[in-house]
């Protein structure tokens, strides 16, 4: 889309933790072969947002990894770019709804000099497909100053982080809260569209306030901006704790609802690896369960998530479980309710029995 | 343009007609093989494991979806900045032009092509093979015996030899002569097709070839008989690892079952020497509720809600409801609808078998009867 900068900030958030201690939430793996930036970068790719500059803070090492040159969301080329800006947060810093100025100070040239007129920010951590043609048009239309996206509200049980509005109709906001105390009809989704001079004109006002929350410095001074609202009907999840990853992954098991995620449409990218399909042995027994490409299974798996590359042993049982990539599992062994990161090893006739409530998270690279 | 020590060309033009409706639409190297792979997949692979920076693929036959495939060569780490992956159509000149007549013709027909590089040493390839090589230790013996060609060969039985192209050689593993196809074969040493030429020799041999009225341009009928009229050193690459030549459908099909054997005489988990594809985004696979799967082969996309037995499935492929697939192929986007069942078959990219049972039948071992699903004018299946 002409004139739209896009830009991902990150939400180093320790709630997830320990998943992210090794990494910044935005490349948390999910859904066996994704991870958290796929979705933000690939609704931008897919909305004809052919600038992203992705922020990074803190443990990037696996963002530079999984993206690289953005070549897979075909942004390595000329007239499309891939820009990793240095951010300015640390790990564990802030909570999640968070846009931080700092991050866009550190950057203030990129937006000086840019000419686009709206900047699209989103936070990576909510799995959607949406489409920003409809939101852009929606922001160009109203002349707003700036266009926060929301849902409907659902009740989470994670209110009091979240950013919940009033909003009446022709999209105006009548008020905008953290938390639900008051009446609201919206929840901000972690995307919004703000004109480029607005944007800038915060960020050097935000010094002098000593408020750096985009998002506060917007609920703070609602009357001084035009702000209206998107909302957005699709399905969208938000990520910001292990129950809330768990159950994401587990709710997408079923196909009709990652149908409406992966299918039709804009297509979610994500790195491609040159693993082998799946190979099924002749005693496995596998239901209800989504298996990435490059695993070998022998054993049984039920209701779980498996990412590439997985060597199941004989006589195993995997079920209501998240294995990331490069996994073992020993013969004989059980796991329920268990979230293994990449590459742990699980040795033979172990038994790891978690509750939906609290899975037992397993560390990248552990030995057991 | 740098110059190389060693170039590969590819012939990617044929038909394969022996393949049947597998090739109606597409051209032999670009038919799908082992789920996620395509015939190409292997030779592009062994090029990046040999470390050969240029390759041209010589195309004729229905090159579309080969084409597209192949794109830039950045799949197989082949995208270099000093030559990579040229496709290489006919052309025209300023004396006209022509198909490619033969193997030997389409060389020769680029022989401007290889000469932009210089080259000491050209690697013909086939896409119709799956095999994994390097082809530096070819060229290593080649080198090492200062042969002008050396001929890939791999031992096959006595009773089989007869429908390859037979190389008879001296215990120093220079050939002798050459039988294509014998009816009594004197040895079992097959060739694979692979060939490496010094270019000069080549070269030379093109040429005079291209002016020989009578000749079929082909390698193994004409340039490998004429340098052996001639004296030039030629020798024979034993090879010992796993090589399937696909020429048939039934060569094929078991050649992909062979990949469900324990353990697989071809092993496609092999992190040392992976095979490269290009691959598409697709979500994971899902296997439903009351699905059943057993010794199969799975790609991403699909969506199995039916039983899958001794079965290669390969993207984007959904199998609904008390369907049933065994023993059988079943291509990209393909769709197996509730309640029917695939036995022994080969279903093609695209196809939707929506009702009844489908069978081939296995009389006995080695003698199977495939029962081949194309579509004409496939249509995708979203």
């Amino acid at each position: 889309m002409k004139n739209t900068l896009g830009i991902i900030v990150n939400n180093p958030s320790k709630k997830l933790y320990p998943l992210t201690e090794d990494r910044n939430p935005i490349t948390l793996p999910i859904f066996a072969r994704y991870r958290l930036v796929d979705f933000a970068m690939s609704n931008m790719v897919g909305s004809n947002i052919t600038k992203i500059g992705v922020i990074a803070s803190d443990k990037y090492r696996s963002l530079l990894d999984h993206v690289g040159t953005g070549q897979e969301w075909g942004l390595s080329r000329k007239s499309q770019a891939l820009v990793i800006l240095q951010g300015a947060k640390k790990f564990g810093d802030i909570d999640e709804n968070n846009i931080n100025l700092i991050d866009f100070e550190k950057n203030e040239m990129v937006f000086r000099r840019n000419t686009d007129n709206n900047i699209l920010i989103t936070t990576p951590n909510t799995v959607c497909r949406i489409d920003y043609i409809k939101v852009i048009d929606q922001h160009k239309q109203t002349g707003a100053d700036i266009t926060l996206v929301a849902t409907k509200t659902v009740k989470t049980g994670e209110e009091k982080s979240c950013i919940f509005m009033d909003v009446g109709e022709n999209n105006e906001i009548k008020s905008i809260n953290l938390g639900s105390k008051e009446e609201h009809n919206r929840q901000y989704a972690g995307k919004l569209v703000i004109k480029r001079e607005v944007l800038l004109s915060l960020m050097y006002l935000a010094p002098e306030l000593g408020e750096y929350e985009l998002l506060d410095l917007i609920m703070n001074n609602l009357d001084n901006f035009d702000v209206k609202c998107f909302t957005y009907e699709g399905y969208l999840r938000r990520i910001t704790t292990i129950q809330e990853y768990f159950d994401t992954n587990m709710e997408l098991l079923n196909p009709t609802i990652s149908c409406k995620l992966f299918r039709g449409g804009q297509l979610i990218y994500t790195k491609i690896k040159d693993n082998h399909p799946t190979l099924y042995k002749p005693k496995c027994k596998v239901t209800s369960s989504c298996i990435a490409s490059g695993g070998i299974i022998h054993g049984h798996i039920d209701k779980s998530v498996i990412f590439r590359h997985i060597y199941q042993e004989q006589d195993s049982k995997i079920s209501n479980s998240i294995l990331m990539e490069g996994c073992r599992v020993g013969m004989g062994t059980i796991l329920d309710y268990v979230i293994a990161d990449r590459n742990v090893t699980i040795g033979n006739n172990v038994v790891l029995k978690g509750t939906k409530e609290s899975p037992v998270i397993l560390k990248k690279e552990m030995n057991i | 343009m740098k110059k190389q020590k060693t170039v590969a060309m590819l012939l990617a033009g044929g038909q394969g007609s022996r393949l049947g409706g597998l090739t109606h639409k597409l051209a032999k190297p670009a038919v799908s093989f082992g789920g996620k792979y395509r015939i190409i997949d292997f030779p592009l692979s062994n090029c990046r494991y040999s470390n050969i920076e240029v390759v041209g693929v010589l195309t004729q036959y229905k090159p579309l979806v080969l084409n597209s495939y192949i794109s830039t060569g950045a799949p197989w780490a082949l995208d270099s900045l000093d030559g990579g992956v040229s496709i290489l159509p006919p052309y025209l000149g300023m004396d006209g032009g022509s198909w490619y007549k033969g193997t030997a013709d389409a060389v020769y027909q680029n022989i401007e092509f290889i000469d932009q590089y210089c080259p000491e040493n050209v690697v013909i390839l086939s896409g119709d093979h799956i095999y994994k090589m390097n082809y530096h230790d070819m060229i290593d013996f080649q080198d090492s015996k200062k042969a002008d060609a050396v001929i890939a060969v791999i031992d096959v039985p006595l009773k089989e030899a007869s429908r390859f192209g037979i190389m008879n050689t001296n215990k120093q593993d220079e050939i002798i002569s050459f039988d294509e196809k014998p009816k009594v074969p004197k040895s079992t040493k097959a060739s694979m097709g692979v060939y490496v030429f010094k270019w000069d020799c080549l070269k030379d041999a093109l040429l005079r070839d291209s002016k020989d009225e009578k000749s079929s341009h082909d390698f193994g009928k004409n340039i490998i008989p004429m340098l052996l009229s001639e004296n030039k050193k030629l020798f024979a690459y034993e090879f010992d690892g796993y090589w399937k030549d696909i020429g048939t459908v039934k060569s094929y099909y078991e050649a992909n079952m062979e990949l469900l054997q324990d353990p697989p005489p071809f092993d496609l988990d092999d992190h040392e020497f992976p095979i490269y594809s290009n691959n598409s985004n697709a979500m994971p696979q899902i296997i439903c509720e009351h699905a059943e799967v057993s010794n199969s082969l799975i790609c991403d996309g699909c969506i199995i809600e039916g039983k899958i037995k001794n079965s290669i499935i390969s993207k984007d492929v959904y199998v609904g409801k008390d369907a049933i697939v065994e023993n059988s192929i079943v291509m990209h986007h393909a769709g197996i609808e509730s309640g029917v069942k695939v036995i022994d078959a080969v279903v093609s990219e695209g196809m939707v078998v929506n009702k009844g049972i489908l069978k081939g039948n296995i009389k006995n071992k080695g003698n199977a009867d495939i029962s081949l699903l194309y579509k004409p004018q496939s249509k995708q299946k979203i």
